[in-house]
C-alpha cells in the first residue's frame, strides 16, 4: 500500500486563549485520493488544515509529510507550503493583490519561478477557473463567486501534490459548486490529491472516496462514507444528519426486503438497484473536446436528434462557451447523463481525454455494484 | 472611492505610464499656477477636460459630479471674498445690502477670476489623472523614482483592505438599520460608534486571517510585482514638459495680445 502524503500522530493544539483545539489526533491522508474532512462548526477542522501546511505547530505529536515528518525551520515550511496548498473559506482573507493575475501570480513569484513560468501557470490556472478573460480585473470589483474562483487559481497555480479547500462550497450556487466539485475532480484525475472541509453531508457523500469524521477536536471516523453514515445515531450525535441518497436507500431496502448494500451515490444507481429502469436504455458516447468545432452539435443532432449533449469538465465548458454551443448540460453532466440515459434517453458526453477514462472507471464500477451494462462509445 | 476606482480601470488612458500622467498633470498645473494671464490656466483646463472626457468616455458617474459640484461651491465662495477684499483699479460695482455698502473694484475681480480659474484647471487636470491611474499603478510606478518598497506595499495594501473595510461598514451599517441602529440622534449616535469599535476588531481579525494567507502561499516579506506598470521613458518626460514649457513661453511673447482682463 502507498505510504499517506499526509499522516499526523497525536497530534495536540491549544490555542493562546487556553481552547483546546486538538486532541489527540491521528489520521491519514491516503495519495492520489479525494478525501471530505466532515463536522460541525468548532470541531477543529480549520485548525487541523493549518496544521498540514505547518501555519500551526502542534504543541505534542508530529505531522509527517510524505513520511518525513514536517520541519518548522524557514526552508522546510516553504517547500512544505509549495507542495501543500490551502484555499481559504473566506475568499477575501486570501485575496490581496489589486489585480486578478497579480493574485494569482503571488504564490508562484514568491517560489521564485522564472517568470515564463509564472505567466503560463498563471493562464493556465486562470483558465481553469474559467477567469482568463477577466485576469485584468481588480480584485475588489468580483463577485463572491468570483472571489472563490480566484482563491482556487492562486492556490492552483502553485502546483501542489496536495490541495486544501476549506468549506470551498459554503455560499456558493448549485452550479457553482457542481463547477467546483468538477474541477476538483480534473485536479485529482493530474494525481493531486484533494481534502476539502463541509458541513455539507450531500457533496461529502456522493463526491469523496473517503472521509473523515471530526468533533470536539478528535477524529471520531476515518472510512468509506457508508461506513460512518450507516449508524445514523453516530451522525446524528455530532448534528448531522445523513444524506438524502443514503436515508433514501435505507427506506426502500427496508420496504423491499433487501440488503443496504451496495450503497447507491446518484439517482441512476438508486433506480438501477430497485429495478426502475424496465425500459431499454438510452445510449451513451463520448466527443472529445479537441475535436470540437461549431458544426460539432448541429451534426450531432442532425445525426441524433433526440440525444441530448452535456459539456464535462473545464475545458469542456470554456470551448462550448467561446464556440456558444447549445446544450442542455453544462454542469452535473456525469450524474445527468445517466438519468437521462436511464430514462432511454440517448446522451453524448463532450470532455477531455481524462474524462472519457474517468467515465469508464465509473461505469466500470457501476457495472459491478449494480450490475449495470451501461458502455460509453466513441462518437 | 469605489466610484472613482472603477473608472480608473475602465479608463482608456490607463495604459499609459502612470508617472507620465503625473507629470503631465504636475506640469500643466505648474504653468497654470505660475502665469498672471486667464488664458493660460484657461488652456489648462482645456487640456484636463479633454483628458477627462476622453479617458472616462463622458461617463461621469455621481462621486465625480459631485466633487466637481462640491469644489466649484468652495471656489465660488472663496473667490467672493478676494473679489470683495482686493481694492485697487477703481469701482466696477457696488450695491447696498441691509444698509451696507458693497463695492467691487478691478484688481479685485482680475485676481478672484485668475484664482477661480487656476482652482478649476487644477480640478480639471488632477481629476483626468486621477480617474485613469488606479492607485496600486501609481504606487507601483514609483518604485522607478526608488520610493522604499516598504511604503509603495504598505499603501497597496492599505487600498486593498480599505475596498474590504468599507464592504464590512457597509454590512454592519445596514445590519443595524434593520434592527432600528439610527433612529432618533442618540441612538444613531450610540450606533455609529459600536460599528466603529465592530470595524476596528473586525480589521484586527483580517489582518491575522490575512497573515496566515500570506504564510500558506510561501510571503517572504515583499510582495512581487507580476505585471509592472509602463516606465517612464525620456519621451514621456519630454512630452508633458515641453508642453507646458510651451504654454508658459507663448504666453510671454504674446502676453500683449492675449491677455484676458475684465
Amino acid at each position: 500500500m502507498d505510504e499517506p502524503v499526509i499522516k499526523t500522530e497525536n497530534l495536540c493544539f491549544v490555542y493562546p486563549n487556553r481552547t483546546s483545539a486538538l486532541e489527540d489526533v491521528s489520521v491519514e491522508v491516503p495519495r492520489g485520493k479525494k478525501i471530505v474532512l466532515l463536522g460541525p462548526n468548532g470541531a477543529g477542522k480549520s485548525t487541523l488544515f493549518l496544521h498540514f501546511n505547518g501555519i500551526l505547530k502542534p504543541r505534542s505529536g508530529k505531522v509527517l509529510f510524505n513520511g518525513e515528518p514536517v520541519g518548522y525551520g524557514k526552508k522546510d515550511l516553504e517547500e512544505l507550503r509549495s507542495k501543500v496548498s490551502l484555499v481559504m473559506q473566506n475568499p477575501d482573507d486570501q485575496i490581496f493583490s489589486s489585480t486578478i493575475e497579480e493574485d494569482v501570480a503571488f504564490g508562484p513569484m514568491n517560489m521564485g519561478l522564472p517568470m515564463k513560468e509564472v505567466e503560463e501557470r498563471v493562464c493556465e490556472a486562470l483558465d481553469q477557473v474559467d477567469m482568463f478573460g477577466l485576469r485584468e480585473k481588480p480584485t475588489q470589483q468580483l463577485s463572491f463567486g468570483q472571489k472563490k474562483r480566484v482563491s482556487l487559481a492562486g492556490a492552483i497555480a502553485m502546483h501542489p501534490e496536495v490541495l486544501i479547500m476549506d468549506e470551498p462550497t459554503a455560499g456558493l450556487d448549485s452550479r457553482m459548486v457542481h463547477e467546483l466539485l468538477e474541477l476538483a475532480d480534473e485536479l485529482n484525475q493530474k494525481g493531486l490529491t484533494v481534502i476539502m472541509s463541509t458541513h455539507d453531508v450531500e457533496t461529502a457523500y456522493s463526491w469523496a472516496d473517503e472521509i473523515r469524521v471530526m468533533n470536539k477536536g478528535r477524529i471520531i471516523y476515518s472510512g468509506d462514507p457508508d461506513g460512518f453514515f450507516s449508524d445514523g445515531q453516530r451522525a446524528r450525535n455530532i448534528g448531522l444528519t445523513e444524506p438524502m441518497m443514503f436515508d433514501l436507500n435505507r427506506t426502500m431496502s427496508r420496504h423491499n426486503k433487501v440488503p443496504t448494500d451496495p450503497y447507491p451515490r446518484n439517482i441512476f444507481e438508486l433506480n438501477q438497484k430497485f429495478g426502475q429502469h424496465r425500459g431499454a436504455m438510452g445510449r451513451l458516447y463520448f466527443y472529445p473536446t479537441s475535436d470540437l468545432s461549431g458544426e460539432t452539435i448541429k451534426t450531432i443532432r442532425h445525426m441524433m436528434p433526440q440525444a441530448a449533449v452535456g459539456l464535462i469538465g473545464s475545458r469542456a465548458r470554456k470551448v462550448g462557451a467561446d464556440l456558444g454551443l447549445q446544450v442542455e448540460h453544462r454542469f452535473d453532466t456525469y450524474d445527468e447523463a445517466l438519468i437521462e440515459v436511464g430514462h432511454g434517453r440517448d446522451f453524448v458526453i463532450v470532455g477531455d481525454e481524462n474524462w472519457r477514462k474517468e467515465i469508464e472507471v465509473r461505469l466500470d464500477a457501476l457495472g459491478t455494484a449494480f450490475g449495470a451494462t451501461v458502455r460509453l462509445m466513441r462518437l | 472611492m469605489i466610484g472613482i476606482d472603477e473608472l480608473a480601470y475602465q479608463s482608456r488612458l490607463r495604459q499609459w505610464p502612470p508617472l507620465g500622467k503625473f507629470l503631465i498633470a504636475v506640469s500643466l498645473l505648474i504653468v497654470a499656477l505660475t502665469t498672471d494671464s486667464f488664458i493660460v490656466p484657461l488652456i489648462t483646463m482645456g487640456i484636463g477636460l479633454g483628458l477627462l472626457s476622453y479617458s472616462t468616455g463622458l461617463r461621469f458617474p455621481r462621486i465625480i459630479s459631485l466633487v466637481i459640484l462640491n469644489s466649484l461651491a468652495i471656489i465660488l465662495i472663496g473667490c467672493l471674498v478676494i473679489a470683495f477684499l482686493t481694492r485697487g483699479g477703481g469701482e466696477v460695482a457696488s450695491f447696498d445690502l441691509l444698509g451696507l455698502r458693497l463695492s467691487i473694484e478691478r484688481d479685485g475681480l482680475d485676481l478672484a477670476t485668475l484664482v477661480m480659474l487656476r482652482a478649476l484647471a487644477g480640478i480639471s487636470v488632477m481629476l483626468a489623472f486621477i480617474t485613469s491611474t488606479p492607485v496600486p499603478h501609481f504606487a507601483m510606478a514609483l518604485r522607478q523614482l526608488h520610493v522604499p518598497k516598504e511604503i509603495l506595499e504598505l499603501t497597496v495594501l492599505t487600498y486593498r483592505y480599505s475596498f474590504l473595510l468599507l464592504e464590512q461598514l457597509e454590512t454592519m451599517t445596514v445590519a443595524a438599520s434593520c434592527r432600528l441602529g439610527f433612529r432618533g440622534l442618540r441612538t444613531s449616535i450610540r450606533t455609529t460608534s459600536r460599528v466603529a469599535v465592530g470595524l476596528f476588531s473586525r480589521s484586527l481579525d483580517m489582518a491575522e486571517r490575512s497573515q496566515v494567507a500570506l504564510n500558506c502561499r510561501n510571503y517572504k516579506g515583499d510582495f512581487p510585482v507580476f505585471r509592472p506598470p509602463r516606465r517612464l521613458t525620456w519621451p514621456w518626460v519630454a512630452g508633458p514638459v515641453g508642453l507646458a514649457a510651451l504654454i508658459y513661453i507663448g504666453n510671454i511673447l504674446l502676453e500683449t495680445s492675449w491677455k484676458l482682463t475684465w
